[in-house]
C-alpha cells in the first residue's frame, strides 16, 4: 500500500483551505471571547505563514 | 501534432498522465470539448500511446471503502483490483485536491491489486486517478468528499 502524501502545491493547497475555514469562522461567528478571538488570530497567522514558506519552497512539517 | 479526443478532462490529471507516459515527446495538454495532447515528436509509437491515454480513459475500475467521510475519520483507502492490472507491476496515480494537485506518483501491483492510502485529508473534494503505464493505458478515478468536523 501506498501513502498520498500532499505535494508542495498540495501542502499549500491544504494550508489555504485552512486559511478560508479559519476567516470564515472569524466572520461568521456571532460572538467571541478575548480568548476565543486571540485564538482564530493566531491559527490564520499559522496558516499565512506555511503558505508563505510553501510558496517559497521551504519545508515545515504539514498537519 | 495533436492528437485530439471529443470529451472533457481535468487538465492536471492528463497532463501528469500523458507525461508520465510519454516524457518529453510531449508539450503539453489542452482540455475542452475538444481535447488535445500535444506531440513534438509524433512517431507512429508516440501517437498511439496519446490515443491510447484518450480511449482508456475510465476503463478501469477504482474504487474507494468510503466516498463520503469526516475529518478525523480513518484513512480512506483507495483499490484497482482490475484484471487490466493483473500482469503489471506498478500503476502511475494522480490525487487532486478540489480539481488542483495534490499528489502524484507510482504504486505497485501486488497480487494484481493497487492500493492507495489518502493520509488525514483536511476537508474537500479529493479526485484520486490510477492509470496503467504500459499496454492499454488504462485509466479510471474514484472521488472522495470529505466533510469538515
Amino acid at each position: 500500500m501506498t501513502d498520498i502524501q500532499p505535494n508542495a502545491n498540495g501542502k499549500l493547497q491544504r494550508a489555504r483551505k485552512r486559511l478560508r475555514r479559519h476567516l470564515t469562522n472569524l466572520r461568521t461567528a456571532d460572538s467571541l471571547t478575548a480568548g476565543q478571538r486571540d485564538q482564530l488570530f493566531a491559527q490564520i497567522l499559522e496558516d499565512l505563514t506555511r503558505i508563505e514558506l510553501y510558496m517559497l519552497g521551504q519545508t515545515q512539517e504539514d498537519t | 501534432m495533436d492528437i485530439t479526443y471529443n470529451d472533457t478532462f481535468n487538465v492536471f490529471a492528463l497532463d501528469t498522465m500523458a507525461r508520465t507516459i510519454l516524457g518529453d515527446n510531449i508539450s503539453g495538454v489542452t482540455v475542452g470539448d475538444n481535447s488535445r495532447i500535444h506531440l513534438i515528436n509524433d512517431t507512429v509509437n508516440n501517437q498511439a500511446k496519446a490515443q491510447a491515454i484518450f480511449d482508456g480513459s475510465g476503463d478501469l475500475v477504482v474504487s474507494a471503502d468510503k466516498t463520503m467521510m469526516t475529518e478525523g475519520d480513518s484513512d480512506p483507502v483507495v483499490t484497482c483490483a482490475d484484471s487490466a492490472i493483473a500482469g503489471d507491476v506498478e500503476v502511475g496515480y494522480v490525487a487532486l485536491f478540489d480539481g488542483q494537485p495534490y499528489a502524484d506518483g507510482q504504486t505497485a501491483v501486488s497480487g494484481g491489486v493497487a492500493t492507495l492510502n489518502l493520509i488525514a485529508p483536511v476537508a474537500g473534494i479529493y479526485d484520486i486517478y490510477l492509470y496503467r503505464l504500459t499496454g492499454n493505458y488504462a485509466s479510471g478515478s474514484v472521488q472522495i468528499t470529505v466533510n469538515e468536523v
